[in-house]
């Protein structure tokens, strides 16, 4: 039998219809390959090996009895922020080491019903705080391409999962990139929905104005097939929209001929590699040559977004993390002899430093006489972001521009300066600000082999215009870059 | 710069512990952040509304109805203590 572990699920699903493959069979090949090569990788918080082999059995139950879908017997693996009933979820944290989540998200739902065997929580840098995951409280993960580099994050460990052939998707969360950054620095695609587009119901929350749900993937038809089940409206997330849900690899088909590609010049100034800057010009030339139009244009507050995001993100953040405080569930620390010590001895124990750095900076810009001169600036400039966005598609029907500034970087090379760090979201950032969806592409790699992603950016609910040019680049790029996996052996 | 005395100010808010050791650190990771929000100021937006919510949702009900929640063991999975299918937490009146 030939290698399952680089198809992809449109490839999976067409193998499994015809009994070339089964979902245990499949299953069983990549928990193998994870036992081999995640402890290079590590990837995975936790597998869930006779969890995923007892719904992979179900699935090929469930094919033999008649029934049919592009997810049934797909192995998923699912970001630790993401509940799953009676397993644990930890968020990377100290905190929640031992938390047994008493429910299943929504998108957790919808995956079991589309038949997917959910094997495994991927890491992730603590509460999603992070662009590389050094800020787990357990392990780095690597970047399968180079394990001396980071995967990106906050979504690392899913993203690595994908690049690395140990499932075909995963689930990440997106609050400033966080599954953006990291699909580029391993290679792979990755999807950030309109907000609104995917419940949240299950997601542990991190900055509740900017989070949002989307898949991991090998290719944009992928991505398509993922949507397909997650998007939609949730009564249990009262900011899901309810919209109806189109079908969106119909988009994939279209063509790009007229279709109006705006280059954000703000987004193309010093600072970028020059690999990530070739990548992108190519990408304009063959999108251009397609029949694009491609279009200079401007989003003049692109400066200011790092800022608006650092303070709205941390208030958020600081807001929702009070709820750990030692009573109901996560840490309690020994050290609890009033209630005021369990408080601040259960925080300060449980959480690390990053964690606590942006629960203090938010707590900082809410605090009484500095929340004029912070939160409602910052919200106040955040509606001139939006505004720069709406301004722009009145011109354009996508943007075009690098995901990140630089390929993965180094393991500790920016760890022990945060604003550097914060500094990486830059191209990732503004979409969570004005909510609107993003993806990134696998578009070539840098001289020292680490891969370069290119970002394209549609209106609110302009998620099939998104797909429409991200599956076109797909198929104009250099056709090696589709064609090329990590070595892990 | 933010003062130590600033630093210990927030932390308390936050219910957090600053250990002397962390506190230049943090100090200096906090002032360097703030220092480059400050540029917000240069920005003018005397006549610029706020935005809370990007797709701009406001009010959303639903019909209140009766729905099945979690019974006392489930919702005590996570306790770090019990008593009599209560959360149990350190004496609060003496």
């Amino acid at each position: 039998m030939a290698a399952l572990h680089n198809d992809s699920i449109a490839t999976l699903s067409r193998k499994l219809a015809v009994g070339e493959t089964t979902s245990i069979a499949l299953t069983k090949a990549l928990l193998d390959r994870i036992e081999s090569l995640d402890p290079r990788v590590k990837a995975f918080l936790r597998v869930e090996k006779e969890d995923a082999l007892s719904q992979a059995a179900d699935a090929d139950k469930r094919r033999a009895a008649g029934e049919k879908g592009p997810l049934l017997g797909i192995p998923v693996a699912v970001k630790d922020n993401i509940v799953i009933e009676d397993r644990v979820t930890t968020c990377a944290s100290k905190m929640l080491e031992n938390f047994r989540a008493p429910y299943s998200a929504t998108v957790v739902k919808k995956l079991r019903g589309a038949g997917a065997v959910l094997i495994g929580k991927t890491n992730l840098d603590e509460f999603a705080m992070g662009s590389s995951t050094e800020n787990s409280a357990f392990f780095t993960t690597r970047n399968p391409w180079d394990l001396t580099a980071v995967p990106g994050g906050s979504s690392g460990g899913s993203a690595a999962a994908v690049a690395a052939g140990f499932a075909p998707a995963s689930l990440g969360s997106d609050t400033g990139g966080s599954i953006r950054q990291p699909a580029s620095l391993c290679g792979v695609v990755g999807l950030k929905p309109t907000y609104g587009r995917i419940s949240r119901f299950g997601l542990i929350a991190f900055a509740s104005s900017l989070d949002q749900i989307g898949p991991f993937t090998r290719t944009v038809e992928d991505a398509a097939i993922m949507m397909n089940l997650l998007a939609g409206h949730d009564p249990l997330d009262s900011t899901s929209i309810d919209m109806p849900v189109p079908d969106y690899t119909e988009a994939l088909k279209k063509d790009v001929k007229g279709l109006v590609i705006g280059m954000p010049k703000e987004y193309l100034v010093g600072g970028i590699d020059p690999a990530v800057e070739t990548v992108i010009k190519a990408a304009a030339e063959k999108l251009a040559a397609a029949g694009a139009l491609i279009e200079e244009i401007s989003l003049p507050h692109t400066e200011y977004a790092i800022s608006v995001y650092y303070v709205i993100a941390t208030a958020e953040a600081s807001s929702n993390l009070a709820r750990y405080d030692g009573v109901r569930y996560g840490h309690r620390s020994k050290e609890s002899h009033d209630l005021a010590a369990m408080y601040v001895n259960s925080r300060s124990e449980g959480f690390g430093p990053e964690v606590k750095r942006r629960i203090m900076l938010g707590t900082y810009t809410l605090s009484s006489g500095y929340y004029d001169a912070y939160y409602l600036k910052a919200q106040k400039a955040r509606t001139l972001i939006l505004n720069d966005f709406r301004e722009a598609f009145k011109k354009c029907n996508v943007l075009l521009t690098p995901t990140a500034p630089t390929p993965a970087f180094t393991i500790g090379e920016k760890a022990d300066n945060p604003l550097q760090m914060y500094l990486s979201d830059i191209f990732t950032i503004s979409a969570n600000l004005a909510g609107i969806p993003g993806i990134s592409v696998p578009g070539g790699f840098a001289p020292n082999g680490r891969p370069i992603g290119v970002q394209l950016m549609a209106a609110h609910f302009g998620e099939e215009t998104l797909f429409t040019a991200a599956a076109a680049y797909e198929r104009l790029r250099d056709a090696a870059v589709g064609a090329a996996f990590p070595k892990l052996g | 710069m933010l003062t130590a005395e600033e630093v210990l100010k927030v932390a308390k808010l936050a219910n957090l512990k600053i250990g002397e050791r962390e506190m230049a650190k943090t100090a200096l990771d906090l002032s360097a952040i703030l220092g480059h929000i400050e540029q917000l100021g240069k920005l003018d937006t005397a006549d610029v509304p706020p935005t809370s919510h990007v797709i701009g949702v406001e009010n959303v009900f639903r019909e209140d109805a009766v729905t099945a929640g979690f019974d006392h063991a489930k919702s005590l999975i996570n306790a770090p203590a019990q008593a009599k299918n209560y959360f149990s937490v350190p004496r609060i009146i003496d």
